[in-house]
């Protein structure tokens, strides 16, 4: 009987074991996916949700802190996603944070990033709908690309007329032949070309990689989920799009410059003495310098890791163009 | 006329279909032997544990280093952990732990109820008011039905510890992410398919076993072919299992 | 006949002075009839040996007999029931009062020497104090000769110890009758002649009816009072060992060549 009774110690001690372990498997995969504890719900609208499913992740600030609990078509442009966060998530979420949909690596599941504001506002509550920014696509990064590049095409082009007469030597403009403003727009001119050509490079590469990834050929090496490769992508791209901005923005001034000049408007009178205008020229030269270097860096980067990552922020982008109009 | 094999081939499956629904008939009606319940219990879950583990130890750490080198190719040798916890979980443990359990349990059953066959042991059970089905067969099915998804759920986890020891061979996995990873890339539809097949697993690695031993011929090499006989169905019938629950849980979309 | 009064219990008479009573049992595998019409009648405190050849239906006669193969026709009375159409309970009521000793002795090979002795009376339901069950698990093995052999195991015993143990759970529950299956074969000569005087003892000690299957004429001459002739599926002649030994019929007479 007692040889009996440690049998059945022994066989008990499995038993336990065997069930134990597969409650704790089944606890943490449950836990994982925040089926346990406390969790609150908000949810966002979003025009598209690019295949987004329920159970897929909700990060905030790249942290897993919740799963997506519902998806609703409520019209046929707004599906509504429920999401379930974490409580103790709760206190950093603030009410004006950004929803947005993004992708784990460039083949892995959708997820629903929530991306704070860095506004203050108050704490995030039960059932609150935050807003959203809807994902940018490759396809639209390489539009806005090739886009700025069509801009500049037409600068230059304006520009080469521009300096044509200028170096003409019958012409009143070739008093400005040997001055540091003519050098300047040489200068202007020879920067654009190469963020052109530069701009150029990147749409095709960026061009090259989405073809792939929609072939489904991706460098395996991509499928790698590294965060830190991810952010660096993620930066590199958000400085493209930046960069794309800026020289929108200083391209409008040349353009601008150029305009009066060739409408006759500005003699050169006006434009010798037009102090405002000559600021503006030189500042704008400036910005133009600055952003092609500043490419020129992007470009190493991006050369580095040519994973191009395309989903970024809208609203980072705009902040960041903010701060440069600002600056 | 049928031909005579295919006549015989149609009698042993009307016969087995026979031996099982009286499994079902036994196990409701009262008196469950459950002493020996537990003392089957004891020896095809407990004396199982031993083969089990160093087998699914051994096949965790051969995947992972199998895996490996593939995977190291396409520069993704950090999904190393997912991809090995989802085959291990979802096919090669319970499987494993199934056939060990076939070629163990099954010519032990096999074997020993057959020998008691042979020596008229199951006819003295029954004149000694014991209804040998319900002593003998519904305590050996239960035992294999209950057993067997522990012993995989064990294997699981010690495969996968195996697979955590292989991938830190030729490359660096703390015990931490690991286990991060393994526990991220799972699923309820990894485990729960996993662990309900192995039920059926037990089931007829049982049920074939005792079949074969009650229907054992006389002599010796009778006894001898019934465990045969016993691990070869049972062993093919896990692999018949396995492709239907495949296809089930591949419809209920949990693939 | 009785056979349609088709009994549900089993309730054996007191005082009968039949213990087994075979009407017109017929037995058959397919085409092949083992036993056909075959009657015959054990008196109470009789020994009674079936004698036959291989494969001639000894064994499934007394199989028969304690209800391990139902007969396609016939009755077997046990003093005075029909145990023919009785259902598993009623069976094991019949059982505890009919011992039966197996031709391979069916000793549990997983189980020591007590435990094979306590089962028949575990598994009966009899509710007995441990010290009713070690008495009578001494007195059993002490009435087969082999006390103290309590935690063998079967392996460890030859093989007329294993039939004297398997003997011994048969006597565990103190039977009225006991049903021999070939008892002595595979044991040698001598063993056998002891276990035939055993067999003796035993139906003194117990005073029980027994019937005896057996080709072992040795056997058979010392523990049987009289010997069935079983030839042809059918009960051919029924005398004492010196009665058949003279017969002149030649079926007869080619068993005690």
């Amino acid at each position: 009987m007692a040889n009996q009774t440690s049998k059945n110690i022994r066989l008990g001690a499995m038993v336990i074991a065997g069930t134990a372990l597969l409650i704790i498997a089944l606890y943490v995969i449950g836990d994982k996916q925040n089926l346990f504890g406390s969790t609150f719900r908000i949810s966002a609208y979003f025009q598209n949700v690019n295949g987004l499913m329920v159970g897929h992740n909700v990060r905030f600030d790249g942290i897993d802190v919740g799963t997506v609990k519902n998806i609703e078509i409520i019209n046929d442009t707004t599906v509504k996603v429920d999401m379930a966060i974490e409580l103790e998530s709760q206190k950093f979420i603030h009410k004006n944070a950004l929803a947005s949909i993004g992708t784990d690596g460039l083949m892995g599941n959708k997820l629903v990033n929530i991306t704070p504001t860095g506004v203050p506002s108050p704490q995030v509550e039960e059932g609150d709908i935050l807003k959203t920014s809807e994902p940018l696509e490759a396809d639209d990064a390489l539009r806005t690309l090739t886009q700025t590049n069509a801009d500049i095409a037409v600068i230059v082009s304006n520009l080469r007329t521009f300096t044509d007469q200028m170096s003409s030597p019958n012409s009143v403009w070739s008093v400005l032949t040997d001055t540091a403003a003519s050098e300047n727009i040489k200068a202007i001119l020879v920067n654009i070309k190469q963020t052109s050509s530069y701009t150029a490079l990147v749409a095709a590469e960026l061009n090259a990689i989405v073809s792939d990834v929609q072939s489904g050929k991706g460098t395996l090496g991509a499928l790698i989920t590294d965060s830190t490769i991810a952010t660096e992508l993620n930066q590199t791209a958000a400085n493209i799009q930046l960069i794309s901005d800026s020289l929108v923005y200083f391209t409008a001034d040349l353009q601008s410059i150029s305009d009066r000049l060739l409408s006759g408007e500005g003699t050169l009178s006006t434009l010798l003495n037009d102090t405002t205008l000559a600021v503006n020229l030189t500042e704008t030269i400036q910005s133009a310098r600055n952003g092609a270097s500043d490419f020129e860096e992007s470009m190493k980067a991006l050369q580095d890791n040519f994973l191009v990552r395309h989903y970024f922020k809208k609203k980072n982008k705009m902040l960041e163009k903010e701060r440069k109009h600002i600056d | 006329m049928l031909p005579a094999g295919l006549v015989r081939f149609l009698t042993e499956i009307a016969e087995v279909t026979r031996f099982t629904t009286k499994f079902f008939r036994e196990i409701l009606r009262p008196r469950f032997e459950f002493a020996e319940f537990l003392r089957q219990c004891f020896f095809i879950g407990y004396k199982s544990l031993g083969l089990v583990a160093i087998t699914a130890f051994i096949m965790g750490l051969v995947i992972t280093i199998q895996s490996r080198p593939t995977l190291v190719e396409f520069g993704a040798e950090a999904w190393l952990p997912k991809m090995v916890s989802v085959s291990l979980v979802r096919e090669i443990a319970p499987v494993i732990t199934a056939l060990i359990c076939a070629g163990k349990i099954g010519s032990g059953i096999g074997a020993e109820l057959g020998s008691m066959k042979v020596t008229e042991q199951i006819d003295a059970m029954e004149v000694s008011g014991t209804n040998p089905y319900k002593y003998l067969v519904v305590t050996r099915v239960m035992a294999t039905i209950l057993m067997i998804p522990i012993l995989a759920v064990l294997a699981d986890a010690v495969s996968l510890y195996g697979a955590y020891l292989g991938s830190n061979i030729r490359g660096v996995v703390s015990w931490d992410l690991y286990w991060n990873q393994v526990f991220a890339t799972l699923t309820y539809s990894d485990i729960m398919p996993s662990i309900l097949k192995t039920f059926f697993f037990g089931f007829a690695i049982g049920i074939i076993g005792c079949y074969q031993g009650f229907n054992s011929k006389k002599g010796t090499e009778g006894v001898g072919r019934s465990a045969n006989a016993a691990v070869v169905i049972s062993s093919l019938l896990v692999f018949i299992i396995d492709l239907i629950a495949v296809q089930i849980t591949d419809l209920a979309g949990l693939t | 006949m009785n056979r349609k009064k088709n009994h549900t219990t089993y309730a054996p008479a007191a005082d009968a002075e039949i213990a087994i009573q075979i009407s017109n049992l017929d037995v058959s595998f397919g085409d092949n009839h083992v036993l056909r019409h075959f009657s015959f009648e054990l008196p109470a405190g009789k020994s009674y040996a079936v004698l036959g050849k291989s494969g001639s239906g000894k064994s499934v006669l007394i199989k028969c007999i304690i209800g391990l193969i139902k007969p396609n026709a016939g009755t077997i009375q046990i003093f005075g029931t029909n145990i023919t159409d009785l259902n598993s309970v009623e069976l094991d009521k019949m059982r505890m009062e009919t011992g039966f000793l197996f031709q391979s002795n069916a000793l549990y090979d997983s189980m020591t020497v007590r435990e094979n002795l306590e089962f028949p009376l575990r598994r009966h339901g009899i509710q007995k104090t441990a010290a009713e069950v070690d008495e009578l698990v001494r007195e059993a093995l002490v009435n087969v000769g082999l006390p103290g052999t309590d935690n063998m195991m079967p392996a460890e015993l030859s093989g007329g110890m294993k039939k004297r143990i398997a003997l011994a759970r048969t006597l565990i529950l103190k039977p009225k009758i006991i049903l021999y299956d070939e008892p002595t074969t595979g044991l040698d000569p001598i063993t056998g002649r002891e276990i035939g005087h055993l067999m003796v003892d035993i139906q003194k000690k117990y005073h029980t009816s027994s019937l005896v299957i057996s080709h072992d004429l040795n056997c058979i001459h010392i523990a049987a009072d009289r010997i069935v002739m079983l030839i042809d599926g059918t009960c051919y002649a029924i005398g004492t060992y010196d009665e058949l030994k003279k017969s002149t019929d030649l079926k007869i007479k080619s068993f005690f060549d």
